[in-house]
């Protein structure tokens, strides 16, 4: 087998775990971001009571590694009888530890809204939904846009997490290749991949920062 | 007939009494505007008619019907599609506009018609395209807010309350963010209304416009109304020293 070949093989394989870690970021993104939303909403508008428990939800989980949440969920549950498959696992830490963060990004980008909008709003009468749904909430996301871009790179390489309990992800695949074979390839392509999905990231948010700069 | 009245208003932020046992009624058609000096209460009255902000007692009609009313620090609100009708009846126009930036103006305007009222998108582009045209803004529909002047951004704003068909217009020195060039084609529009009898209510420091639409000019200090009468009762033989003081520095 020639390098080329070898290249080829090696990058096949370890894509075949790219999936898995696309897979854990897009339910990520699917159930962080409207749960933030929702947690953000509560922490500006909500009562105190829930304003607390989510202030100290949020306190929990930015202040622990997401590592030993990863372990608490997979590993800790079990004792108590849930066991959660792997996937199952990793996708619910990832998604409290995310949304923990996002909703403080969000809820920053909800404060920035001059209170003005409100006042126009109450004064067209519309509701407390439509007012945050159609005034509040898109110039509050449009602001959270530079420090979401940084959560969604965080979060494509802190899935490389999962190989603790036994994922095969990305990484893990250019690792077992590494082990077989003893060379340094694998690694390099792995890092190729990493950083050609992280471009690709970026040029996302790029793109939905420059359509939504139109009203600036 | 009685469009606003106010009726024993209190309102206090802390110890300062921003509202102190105010009376006012307004009637259909009728233009009241507001002067006095900064801190007298004027925005809060009129912030308090469209329930920006609470009172903490007295109580305020609409077309003679109970909007609010606060008792001993109770407040007794009618049932909530009565409330929804009466504060439609009411429009507000802001010292700094408060357009919808991330909304173009034609999509600021047809806004609360379609998601309030429930217009079909065609109906309220109509409505949004005769507006502009009384505004004089038709070639500005597709602009967002940051690209046009302060004077045609409370030109907008005043289309924008005006599209929701409201029976009173309350106007919160709607020229006082402008720069002085720009104040002029704002109490145009102002005016025009006014000559159409359209219910006003409207708090200013542009005396010489006060005098030409007012039919009723309020005179405020430290939460009262010490003067209400036409402007020529008002402003020409001043009874009370602090109106004449006040009067005294524009001229
Ligand atoms: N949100 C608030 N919190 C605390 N105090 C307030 C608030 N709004 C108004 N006040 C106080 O209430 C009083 C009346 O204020 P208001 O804004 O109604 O005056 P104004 O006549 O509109 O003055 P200006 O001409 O400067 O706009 C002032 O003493 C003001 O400091
Ligand atoms: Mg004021």
């Amino acid at each position: 087998m020639n390098y080329i070949d070898y290249i080829i093989a090696t990058t096949s394989y370890i894509l075949s775990g790219a999936s898995l870690t696309l897979g854990l970021c897009a339910v990520t993104v699917a159930g962080a971001v409207p749960l933030s939303i929702l947690c953000a909403l509560g922490r500006v508008s909500g009562p105190k009571v829930i304003g607390r428990a989510l202030a100290i939800y949020a306190w929990i989980f930015r202040g622990t590694p997401l590592l030993l949440q990863l372990f608490f969920i997979y590993y800790g549950l079990s004792i108590f009888g849930f066991n959660l498959p792997p996937f199952t696992a990793a996708g619910l830490t990832f998604i409290l530890n995310y949304t923990a963060y996002m909703m403080e990004i969000f809820r920053a980008g909800i404060q920035s809204v001059d209170r003005g909008q409100y006042e126009a709003a109450k004064a067209l009468n519309l509701t407390y939904w439509q007012t945050m749904r159609r005034i509040v909430l898109p110039q509050a996301l449009k602001q959270s846009l530079p420090p979401s871009c940084n959560e969604a790179i965080s979060l494509l390489k802190d899935t490389a997490l999962v190989i603790v309990i036994g994922m095969g992800d990305l990484l893990r695949c250019a690792q077992e290749v590494f082990t077989r074979d003893f060379r340094i390839t694998p690694f390099i392509l792995a890092a190729i991949i990493y950083l050609l999905l992280t471009s690709a990231i970026i040029a996302f948010f790029r793109q939905l920062e420059k359509k939504l700069e139109v009203y600036n | 007939m009685s469009m606003i009245e106010l009726i024993a208003v209190d309102k206090k932020f802390g110890t300062v009494k921003a509202l102190d046992g105010v009376n006012l009624q307004v009637n259909k058609g009728e233009v009241v505007t507001i002067i006095g000096p900064s801190g007298s209460g004027k925005s809060t009255l009129l912030r308090s008619i469209n329930e920006l902000e609470k009172i903490d007692s007295g109580r305020i009609e609409v077309e003679g019907r109970m909007l609010v009313e606060v008792k001993n620090g109770n407040a007794k609100h009618p049932h909530g599609k009565t409330t929804r009708e009466l504060s439609k009846k009411l429009g507000m126009v802001f010292q700094h506009f408060n357009l919808f930036p991330h909304k173009t103006v034609l999509e600021n305007i047809i806004e609360a018609p379609m998601i309030v009222d429930g217009l079909k998108r065609g109906a309220a582009v109509h409505r949004a395209l005769s507006l502009l045209k009384v505004v004089g803004l038709e070639d500005k529909q597709d602009s967002y807010p940051s690209r046009i002047s302060g004077g045609q951004k409370q030109r907008v704003a005043i289309a924008r309350a005006l599209a929701m068909e409201p029976e009173v217009l309350l106007c919160d020195e709607p020229t006082s963010a402008l720069d002085p060039e720009l104040v002029g084609e704002v109490l145009l529009t102002l005016k025009q209304l006014a000559d159409e009898h359209m219910t006003m209510v409207v708090v200013t420091h542009e005396m010489a416009f006060a005098r030409e639409i007012s039919d009723r000019l309020i005179f405020m200090d430290q939460g009262r109304i010490l003067a209400n009468g036409t402007p020529q009762q008002v402003l020409d033989n001043p009874e009370h020293p602090r109106i004449k003081e006040f009067i005294d520095k524009f001229i």
